[in-house]
């Protein structure tokens, strides 16, 4: 790796394996390498650990800041705008505004999301396999990336000391009712059940990639810039050549130039930023993909209210999940939630909120994740940022309400004497026998509180190259020496948390690159 | 990140009403109004521009717009004396049939409840001690698994 300033003379001495950023940079950067990743989450860590055990030399770029363990509090409303994009009040342009989130830190989203690590499921590998043309992706031939990313993050079920009163509520009460309820698979050693999963977790016990792959590409001498934003992919004709970005201030405005010549480009900014880089860049998809079949796995969640109290800041986020509904589209768990999101969220205000507020203490917050039906797309707007575009259908709609009527049966069964919907007409149930109100009522769609931290798929790869952006390893079609190595590249909803199968296609697709250097690293 | 943005003092003034009507009542009683308008301003200056500027403009179409109500008596919402006629205000934008002002009134409750129930004291108030919590479930995990957390921590460069 070598590196200068703009005038050839060096901007630091290069050794490799550091992560540098605001405020350790005072001049023009200028370096060449073999592989320059952009991102650090899911997908750009892998790709990054993979290529610097392979002995070669990787730089990634990263917009957001390198916050550390000890950074890490209960203190929601600073993580959000310490790490969180926008400081999460992204939200979707449709006939439902769908809140969303993405992670900006060193470590990406997986710093800020529950941990969840589970492997996609064999129907959706399978689908893939025969619609999406993917041979290489059966569950045996998967197998092999989702051991190895597995044991990297330490995927393994909670000690049962880490479980919440609101999981054991909500899960008990699943299974009394017959619910398929299984324990969650989640990257942790020894999760103390903090609760502080979203917004860092203070004890370093899950096992993002702040802790496991950017450590791990960093010892193997790759270099790591944070605080920089990368503006455009460098190219000639249609072969990809590094990137160029500039480092920002604190408030955000823009200060030295960082340029990196690279063989490879790899893209791992999220499904929302990655098609909007290679749009601004002057890519474009013969296919006419780009940016197309944006899948964002709808979220919705009540509130059950109980006399004893739960205190569900007390225990693992996410400890169990019921899995019994997920040939119809969905999965529900108990997820808590701080009590400035839910005065956020609720549809109450002044002396009603504080009578609802008070009772956070007893409350169990209970919630689905829909395997979505229909796809959106990113536009890119002049300057630069991507909006979403993504309407809610009919069919998602009536999963979301029969999933949360289902989770209000559960919430009554565990001993809510009442339950909080998300829609301000319908206010509060009383008992098991009002779920149905769910359905009589006509819900206008302006008033549903959809959320979601799952975009996937604007840049899908495919064997087919008419459906897709990227081939079947991650590669833009449209160039050479560009690959996409994030949740932009499933081919589709996959119906659970999907951090384990980015890691696992991911590591696949780098392997394979490795397999066939003369191919990819030109 | 934070933008250099600052409300100024007629905006502060408005939200300072609105968060008396949007809050509950234990805003005036636990003495947190400056706090919350602050960590407000902390959470407007981490929007991305277009947001905060749309954000903005609703405040001020939202405060002017006051003059027209019945019982505003000219004044506009920052200068509302009667917090009746405010909530009332507030509450024709939430129920309104045109999408900007629901999802204006939606927005602002949104941002200052959430600021509010940051606060400390409030945090104190409803029984949450999430830091406490941090500290004793920290502390049990290293004494009861300081070896396997010893190899975990190894194994990420092996």
């Amino acid at each position: 790796m070598t590196a200068g300033t703009k005038n050839g003379s060096a901007a630091r001495t290069l050794v490799g394996g550091e992560i540098l950023g605001r405020g350790q940079i005072d001049r023009d950067v200028e370096v060449d390498c073999d592989v320059v990743v952009v991102g650090s989450g899911a997908g750009g860590a892998v790709a990054a650990a993979e290529f610097a055990e392979a002995g070669l030399s990787v730089v990634v770029i990263e917009e957001g800041h390198h916050w550390k363990t000890e950074d890490f509090s209960f203190k929601p409303g600073q993580a959000i705008r310490r790490m969180y994009r926008d400081a999460g009040a992204s939200m979707t342009i449709g006939n439902v505004p769908v809140m969303f989130q993405e992670g900006r830190a060193v470590g990406g989203s997986t710093v800020i999301n529950g941990g969840m690590s589970w492997r996609t499921p064999e129907k959706v590998l399978r689908k893939w396999v025969l619609e999406d043309g993917l041979p290489d992706m059966s569950p045996r031939d998967m197998e092999r990336y989702f051991e190895r990313v597995e044991k990297r993050i330490s995927a393994r079920t909670q000690d049962v000391e880490s479980l919440g009163r609101d999981t054991i509520l909500f899960s008990g009460a699943a299974k009394r009712l017959g619910y398929k309820t299984i324990d969650n698979i989640r990257n942790q050693v020894h999760c103390a059940g903090s609760n502080n999963c979203a917004w860092g977790c203070p004890t370093g016990a899950k096992r993002s990639m702040l802790l496991t792959y950017v450590p791990r590409a960093v010892s193997r001498g790759a270099r790591i810039f944070s605080d920089c934003r990368v503006h455009k992919i460098l190219k000639k004709g249609k072969q990809a050549l590094g990137v160029e970005g500039r480092f920002l201030h604190e408030n955000g405005k823009p200060s030295h130039k960082l340029t990196v010549r690279a063989r490879l480009t790899v893209v791992a900014g999220g499904s929302a930023q990655t098609p909007a880089l290679l749009w601004r860049s002057g890519f474009r998809s013969p296919s006419g993909q780009l940016g197309k079949n944006l899948t964002l796995h709808p979220n919705g969640k009540v509130i059950g209210i109980f006399d004893e109290d739960v205190k569900g800041w007390t225990g693992v986020h996410q400890g169990h999940q019921v899995r019994e509904f997920i040939d119809e589209g969905f999965l529900m768990t108990a997820v808590n939630v701080p009590p400035s999101v839910i005065a956020m969220t609720t549809p109450y205000h002044g002396r009603v909120l504080g009578d609802v507020m008070r009772q956070y203490n007893q409350m169990v917050v209970a919630g689905i994740l829909v395997e979505d039906t229909t796809t959106g797309h990113v536009k890119v707007a002049p300057g630069g940022r991507p909006f979403l575009f993504y309407d809610v259908t009919d069919i998602d709609v009536a999963r979301i309400k029969r999933g949360l009527s289902l989770v209000c049966e559960v919430l009554f069964e565990a001993g809510a004497k009442k339950v909080l919907l998300p829609f301000s007409h319908l206010g509060e149930l009383q008992s098991a026998d009002q779920v149905r109100r769910i359905f009589e009522v006509p819900i206008p769609k302006r008033e549903m509180e959809i959320f979601t931290v799952h975009l996937m798929s604007s840049c899908r790869m495919s064997g087919d190259a008419v459906r897709s952006v990227c081939d079947e390893w991650g590669q833009f079609r449209d160039a050479t020496g560009l690959m996409i190595s994030d949740a932009s590249m499933l081919p589709g909803p996959i119906g659970v948390n999907p951090m384990e199968s980015i890691l696992a296609v991911a590591t696949r697709n780098a392997m394979h690159v490795l397999e066939t250097p003369g191919r990819y690293l030109t | 990140m934070l933008s250099d943005f600052r409300f100024r003092s007629g905006q502060r003034k408005a939200l300072a009403t609105l968060a008396r009507v949007v809050c509950p009542p234990e805003l005036v009683t636990l003495g947190v109004l400056d706090e919350v308008l602050e960590e407000t301003e902390l959470m407007v200056r981490a929007l991305p521009t277009y947001l905060r500027t749309g954000l903005v403009a609703g405040l001020t179409a939202f405060d002017q717009g006051f003059r027209l109500y019945p019982g505003a008596r000219g004044k506009r919402f920052a200068d509302a004396g009667d917090l009746a006629a405010a909530e009332h205000y507030y509450e024709s934008w939430h129920e309104s049939a045109f999408p900007v002002q629901f999802q204006f009134a939606k927005a602002i409750k949104g941002l200052i409840c959430f600021s509010y129930y940051e606060n400390p004291r409030v945090l104190a108030a409803l029984g949450v001690h999430g830091d406490q919590w941090i500290a004793k479930v920290a502390k049990e995990r290293l004494a009861k698994y300081a070896d396997d957390i010893r190899r975990a921590d190894a194994e990420v460069t092996q």
